[in-house]
């Protein structure tokens, strides 16, 4: 049986540098009217916003939909995607840790994503939902447990500074009545709806979906205004988000690469090797596996391996006519830049000398450089 | 399973054991002692076996019929019945061995702690690759916390190799490999050409992964090898995941030859449910010690190079539950002191130290051994063990 994989989720109290600029993440960016298009720069652009947004590497039909459209308005429409609300409910699910045994299964949890793109619910229905949930509730048996993760997952209190609100969260839990972060209530279905209705439930949800794409704190005055925003407008979440990344602050992210999460890799090995996205349990054993490791890398490898050994790569890796042009491709696919004149001379003479495609592709893939975007 | 390689259980060992579990003062005296010099130790790798998920030091040494293979480890090596634990949680009680400090982390605790841990002490002031520091985990989600702490003056470049058996050499995993075929190993020609490829990208890593490329690709040698060579991934039942780790971490031992490896094990916790369970996952435990053992004597790489600690995090409570099991929360000496067995080149044989001591002094004093300090540790160096 598979063990529960660690979440390896940044802790409270690990300070972030928080050097995004507030004014760089106001100004748009200049190029959000520009016409995207297949160019290097503009893929590693799309490849960016799909994995920042939807989980994994552009599947080609999303290739051919963001080439010509206005940058700022492909984003929008990205945000606003079936694949991008997939991928942030099954975000939010692994951040409560909402996994293997405790994953939902009832159909009201299945239709979320969808109901997300109708804007028929909420991201903070959403997490009321999550949080109210039987497989919430099991996975944090007890009120100290239930508690203690609703305030500090739901509302990003840290509980050792705040030990009479954990207290009195304990004893509503427990159907004593009780004044909880100042309302008053007596049951654990009171704790939950005092817990999603407390003004700090925006500001924790957008602090760490920003850090997420952004690796650093939000400025605090966009922060609180997003929040507000959020709490005003409820739907707003897709908005928001496009906002963010039509900014000159996402231009300037994408300078600095930044590891691709066990999620990502999987996610997008499968986009990038057979064109399509793996099913819930394919992704789910790949992932566990890896979380099972403090450097997953070499797992990764073994991974890319067998996925590229197997027949259902052999269309990817089939003999080209036109060797530059097949690593050309392959660069600007995996790695989102061209190959340097070094770099296409070795993989053209590799491939002039016989070696299978194959390697050259697990190069690539295996390479650290793939492991970021 | 193999015994060979050390001597059956003595009557002599039993009774050791069992006067030491009641206290008698058999060898008291201070605490503070240094352990000698380190430059003439013959300990150059340490085994660290935490024994953990509550295991009573009545069920161990005192039963020695249930660890035949830890009573010969504890035959010629020594043995500290009074070790006092650090945190009742198994997670924070597994930590603060590994860091040396109480660490007051709760039991679902899934975030790292503060302080560095002995792996990032021995990697970075020996400079050590990560290939030279492994933990073998059952630890589930928590397990890849250990490998380091959020102290940036050590960190992840200094963490250790963690690989939790359980969650790659089972089924589900086996059913990825299903689906894609069976890993085949590259040919001599494969092989090069693969490593004019890489080296002809360009582009480096950061710097900030825990292996460098070359240990990152004997690491992935080493997993294609478990999974398509060993039985690892066919151990199944109860203790399991223990089992696997313990088998995984014997492999370690023997290809990379770390500096240090630390297995930590878990299942001994079905004791809340049942003590036969407990019970059959220590004989079990103790079976895969065994081999563990045997593989460092036939090995002369290791044989006299390598000393091993084993502890169980804290034990369990003096009496039964209503469930016919054990759960630990009493506050009884039964839960609060565990029996610390270390053997190796460098120790007495035989002896049975009833000072007390802690838990969190094996991070200091095994660092001591292998000739490096913990500065942030506040366990105290064990006293009197060398030989």
């Amino acid at each position: 049986m598979a063990t529960t994989p660690s979440i390896k989720r940044t802790v409270a109290f690990a300070p972030s540098p928080g050097t995004v600029e507030a004014a760089a993440l106001d100004a748009p960016s200049s190029a959000t009217a520009a016409k995207l298009s297949r160019e290097p720069a503009d893929r590693r652009f799309v490849r960016a916003v799909m994995i920042d947004l939807a989980g994994r590497s552009p599947l080609e039909v999303e290739w051919t939909a963001a080439n010509g459209k206005p940058r700022g308005e492909w984003v929008h429409m990205v945000a606003r995607s079936i694949a991008a609300a997939e991928s942030f409910y099954e975000e939010e699910l692994f951040y409560f840790l909402l996994i293997d045994n405790f994953r939902p299964s009832t159909d009201a949890f299945i239709e979320i994503p969808q109901m997300l793109v109708e804007h028929k619910i909420s991201t903070r229905e959403m997490l009321r939902q999550i949080v109210s949930s039987q497989f919430f509730n099991s996975r944090n048996p007890g009120n100290d447990t239930f508690v203690t993760v609703v305030l500090e997952q739901l509302l990003g209190f840290t509980v050792q500074k705040e030990p009479a609100v954990l207290d009195a969260g304990k004893r509503m839990y427990d159907g004593y009545t009780a004044n909880f972060l100042g309302k008053s209530g007596s049951s654990q279905a009171d704790l939950v709806r005092i817990a999603v209705e407390h003004l700090s439930l925006e500001s924790c949800f957008l602090s760490r979906r920003f850090t997420s794409i952004f690796v650093d704190d939000p400025p605090k005055k966009r922060l609180a205004a997003d929040a507000a925003r959020l709490r005003a407008d409820p739907l707003a979440w897709s908005e928001i988000v496009a906002g963010w990344i039509n900014s000159q602050a996402y231009d300037e992210r994408l300078a600095k690469p930044r590891p691709k999460s066990d999620r990502v890799f999987v996610r997008s090995l499968y986009a990038d090797l057979f064109g399509r996205v793996p099913d819930y349990q394919e992704f789910r054993r790949c992932r566990n596996a890896l979380l099972a490791l403090s450097d997953s890398r070499p797992l990764r490898s073994v991974l890319i391996k067998l996925m590229l050994d197997s027949d259902a790569a052999d269309a990817l890796a089939a003999a080209a006519v036109d060797r530059n042009g097949y690593v050309r491709e392959r660069f600007l696919q995996f790695l989102g830049r061209e190959p340097t004149q070094g770099e296409s001379s070795a993989f053209v003479r590799e491939l002039g000398d016989g070696a299978n495609p194959k390697l050259l592709l697990r190069a690539l893939l295996t390479h650290s450089e793939y492991q970021s975007y | 399973m193999g015994q060979r390689n050390f001597d059956p259980v003595t009557r002599r060992g039993f009774l050791k054991a069992g006067a030491a579990i009641a206290g008698a003062a058999a060898l008291q005296g201070p605490l503070l002692g240094a352990l000698g010099p380190t430059s003439s130790s013959k300990t150059k790798r340490v085994l660290l076996v935490l024994f953990a998920g509550g295991v009573r030091s009545k069920d161990t040494i005192g039963t020695p019929a249930n660890v035949p293979n830890l009573m010969r480890l504890a035959e010629k090596g020594i043995v500290l019945p009074n070790c006092r634990s650090a945190n009742l949680g198994h997670y924070g009680a597994s930590l603060s061995i590994l860091t040396g400090v109480p660490e007051y982390m709760g039991i679902r605790e899934n975030s790292r702690g503060y302080n560095p841990t002995i792996f990032e002490y021995v990697r970075k002031e020996l400079t050590l690759p990560a290939s030279g520091a492994w933990l073998s985990a059952n630890n589930g989600s928590q397990g890849v916390n250990f490998a380091y702490g959020l102290n940036r003056q050590w960190g992840a470049p200094y963490g250790a190799n963690v690989i939790d058996g359980d969650g790659i050499f089972n089924q589900e995993f086996r059913e990825v490999i299903g689906q894609f075929g069976t890993p085949r190993a590259d040919s001599a020609s494969d092989a090069d050409a693969m490593a004019r490829l890489r080296g002809a990208i360009e582009q480096k890593g950061d710097g900030k992964a825990v292996n460098d490329e070359a240990t990152a690709a004997r690491v992935e040698k080493y997993i294609v090898d478990e999974l398509t060579k060993s039985e690892t991934a066919s151990l199944t039942g109860p203790g399991a995941g223990d089992a696997k780790a313990l088998r995984i971490a014997g492999n370690i031992l023997q290809i990379f030859k770390p500096t240090l490896t630390c297995v930590s094990l878990t299942n001994a916790d079905v004791a809340h449910g049942s003590y036969n369970a407990y019970v059959d996952v220590i004989k079990r435990n103790d079976q895969e010690l065994g081999r563990i053992l045997d593989a460092v004597q036939q090995d002369a790489g290791l044989r006299d190079s390598t000393s091993v600690f084993v502890v169980p995090e804290f034990g369990r409570d003096k009496n039964l539950n209503q469930r016919n099991g054990l759960d630990h929360g009493d506050g009884s000496e039964e839960l609060n002191r565990v029996a610390c067995v270390a053997w190796g080149p460098d120790f007495k044989s035989g002896k049975t130290i009833t000072t007390d001591c802690d838990t969190i002094d094996l991070c200091p004093t095994i660092c001591r051994m292998l000739g490096v300090e913990a500065p942030l540790a506040r366990g105290k160096i064990l006293p009197r063990l060398l030989g």
